[in-house]
């Protein structure tokens, strides 16, 4: 995987950077759920590429003595990829529960001593026909958030949209911050101690899990204005300084 | 010490290192006896002898005192004084001495006595501590005296009891404000007053705990 | 769009950095229309010159803090006064209601910022020192049912909005239910449902931003205000009056950091334990 480049695709969390190839990983997420349902839809390129998929999913298995979790949506039968290592668990498509970080917060403590693996599912593919040919087939799109969110145009999202707007100010704690992270992270608080720089109490309240995109929904709905992916950036490099 | 050494203990504490405003110290005395002028002035005369006679006095034999028992030592000659001082103002200000009931008692508790003598006095002369004690009493009795001013005139519209508004209840225009009269007000004011020294001197403000990050981090509107 | 150009002109004039923020603020004012202009029929004209007076002195203290500060302008105020009036009888004192609403701006709020650093809400502020300062001011003599039910379309829209957040109504529903009915012998009378105990609930309990952080901690609030609702108001003037919302507004309001401080310690261990 590292001669082809494959590797590079992959992140591990905490600090969302590309792996070292001689960590542990406690656990690997494969992410075949959409963020955005205007992406193209996993469930199609799995369903044609079922067999190279199973494969990549075995070979993955090799990279870590924990769990591997395929993180698929909602009504997609994925039952033939089930085995002994390979675990199933549906999310709801769109934000939150599209993304990355919502499934390793559901099943994961992410820390410094037990990181995550995370792979898209196209990798996976890719990940078997390397193994199948000795070569990566060719790059067909990107599949990188970039923690920045295109809007929908429905009503209730403009209207959301009008009443969001950033302006400047501070942190007014609202029941749609909660709704936007994942699972067992207290948004305010979170918000909070990003927007002071104490990183003690991001790291408590489980910001290794996380990584900017995670925090582009709270960005789009709190009218202060900061850009929390920035800040968690800010956060995280800061922690892994300190775990050095 | 230098005359002017010794100045500086004096005159320091009544705004720089003020122990109410600065130190946050004997906050508890200054909400109960400011319902009055009266009743302030007496109770900073009071606080102001028992902190000066005695941080001289610890002062005096502070080269004496084994260090495991010092504390009992100074709580000793704190509490004599308070005494003294409590049965002098029953005995020739007997109505003055109910009005403030406990408190002068309480003198003994007073984070400012003991905190001066533990701070300053153990490890001083005597002149110095005697200076270092007025002082913290002359800031303290500042900071009683504004508080029981406002309190009063706005509590009641009278000055050590002579009337200068006059009020509703006596024909007047004057409606007393009732929260005057209860403690949470003396908190306010106080409160008012550290803001205002904190602005005009604006070294008296605490380090903030955290930095915010400097990088601004905000997203485009 | 005129929203927008308006709060622009006004943030130009002012040399504010920004726009005044102003959207909350208006959803906010949408609901409080209502009960409003049914308040005016039932007391009288003057609700209109309180209310005006109430907004002025609100908007003043804000307006001087956003410039001193340099930082935007919340348009809360006006619904800080607004809310400031309707609590209080129509022939209060003009300079009662100008030095309580002055104190609960600067004391309640700006002291620590400005809207969203408080803990405490300004009008909650602002009506408690009108009620310890002034213990001669009474409530509103009736119930004032008809505005509170005209209420309730402006609530549901905020609760929508996300403006008002209905774990804190639910709370509220449930701690007032069950000590209604732990601490009074019968179900009460429809009495209770006063337009200052639905304008208490849905702008001084329920105010997002000196509110909870946390969803465990909306629950505890809300629950803690209804309970202290019953609890006052068995003590002294009734559940249905304003003084009583306000003292519980007020005291469910200092017990809401300490909600979420636990809410965040339960959530930090249990994430440390699954560490191992």
């Amino acid at each position: 995987m590292l001669q082809s480049g494959l590797w590079t695709r992959l992140r591990v969390r905490p600090y969302g950077r590309i792996p070292d190839p001689d960590d542990e990983v406690s656990a690997i997420f494969v992410t075949a759920t959409r963020a955005d349902p205007l992406m193209p839809d996993p469930a199609l390129a799995i369903d044609r590429q079922h067999l190279a998929f199973a494969k990549g999913l075995a070979l993955l298995a090799m990279l870590t003595d924990g769990p591997v979790h395929l993180c698929h949506e909602t009504g997609v039968d994925v039952t033939a990829f089930r085995s002994d290592r390979v675990r199933t668990s549906a999310f709801t498509l769109g934000r939150p529960g599209g993304l990355p970080g919502f499934h390793i917060a559901r099943f994961a403590a992410v820390s410094e001593d037990r990181p995550v693996l995370q792979v898209g599912y196209a990798d996976v593919i890719d990940l078997a026909k390397l193994a199948q040919t000795g070569r990566l087939p060719e790059v067909t799109g990107s599949d990188v958030f970039s923690g920045h969110e295109k809007g929908s145009a429905s009503a209730s999202a403009r209207f959301a949209r009008w009443l969001n707007a950033s302006t400047g100010g501070a942190i007014v704690p609202r029941e749609a911050l909660d709704r936007a992270v994942p699972p067992g992270i207290l948004a305010v608080p979170l918000m909070r101690a990003l927007s002071i720089g104490d990183v003690e109490t991001v790291r408590a309240l489980g910001g290794l899990g996380l990584v900017e995109e995670d925090m582009a929904a709270l960005t789009r709905l709190c009218a202060s204005g900061a850009d929390y992916g920035m800040l968690l950036r800010a956060a995280l490099d800061t922690l892994e300084r300190e775990a050095r | 010490m230098t005359a002017q050494a010794n100045l500086r203990h004096l005159v320091a504490p009544i705004l720089d290192a003020n122990p109410i405003t600065l130190q946050i110290l004997g906050i508890c005395s200054a909400l109960a006896v400011t319902t009055s002028l009266a009743t302030s002035l007496t109770m900073s005369v009071a606080l102001t002898v028992v902190l000066a006679s005695s941080s001289t006095l610890i002062s005096l034999i502070r080269n004496h005192v084994a260090s495991s028992i010092r504390l009992i030592v100074q709580i000793t000659i704190i509490a004599s004084l308070v005494i003294v001082t409590d049965q002098i103002l029953k005995a020739y200000a007997y109505e003055m001495s109910q009005r403030l009931s406990i408190f002068v008692g309480l003198i003994i508790t007073n984070c400012v006595v003991l905190g001066r003598a533990e701070g300053f006095a153990m490890r001083n002369p005597p002149l110095p501590s005697f200076l270092d004690g007025l002082g913290n009493g002359l800031g303290y009795s500042l900071i009683l005296m504004i508080v029981g001013f406002i309190r009063e005139l706005f509590g009641t519209g009278a000055l050590f009891g002579w009337p200068l508004l006059a009020t509703v209840a006596q024909g007047g225009w004057f409606q007393p404000l009732g929260l005057m009269l209860l403690a949470p007000s003396a908190f306010f004011i106080i409160g008012f007053l550290i803001w205002t020294i904190r602005t005009l001197k604006p070294e008296q403000v605490e380090e903030p705990e955290f930095r915010v990050p400097s990088s601004g981090a905000r997203a485009a509107p | 769009m005129a929203t927008l150009t308006a709060s622009a002109a006004i943030s130009r004039a002012a040399s504010l950095p920004g726009l005044v923020q102003t959207r909350p603020a208006l959803l906010l004012l949408v609901a409080l229309a209502a009960p409003m202009v049914v308040l005016f029929f039932e007391r009288g004209g003057r609700l209109a010159l309180v209310l005006a007076v109430g907004i002025l002195v609100a908007a003043f203290w804000s307006v001087i803090f956003a410039f001193a500060r340099k930082r935007v302008l919340d348009a809360h105020f006006l619904v800080a006064g607004a809310v400031s009036a309707a609590l209080l009888p129509v022939d209060v004192p003009l300079w009662q209601l100008a030095m309580s609403l002055s104190f609960g701006m600067v004391v309640g709020e700006q002291i620590f910022g400005g809207r969203g650093f408080s803990f405490l809400s300004p009008a909650v502020a602002a009506l408690a020192f009108q009620f310890f300062s002034f213990p001669a001011t009474y409530a509103p003599a009736g119930p004032e049912t008809l505005a509170a039910l005209v209420l309730v379309p402006g609530m549901l829209l905020l609760v929508v909005a996300d403006l008002v957040s209905w774990r804190v109504l639910v709370g509220f529903a449930v701690g007032f239910g069950l000590w209604m009915l732990l601490h009074q012998s019968g179900l009460p009378d429809g009495s209770i449902f006063s337009a200052s105990l639905a304008l208490g609930l849905v702008f001084l309990v329920a105010d997002p931003a000196p509110g909870p952080a946390t969803n465990s901690g909306r629950y505890v609030h809300g629950f803690l205000a209804g309970m202290l609702v019953v609890v006052l108001g068995a003590a002294a003037d009734g559940a249905a009056a304003a003084r009583t919302v306000v003292f519980a507004a007020l005291l469910a309001s200092i017990f809401t950091p300490l909600a979420d401080r636990i809410a965040v310690l339960v959530n930090v261990n249990r994430r440390r334990r699954r560490h191992g």
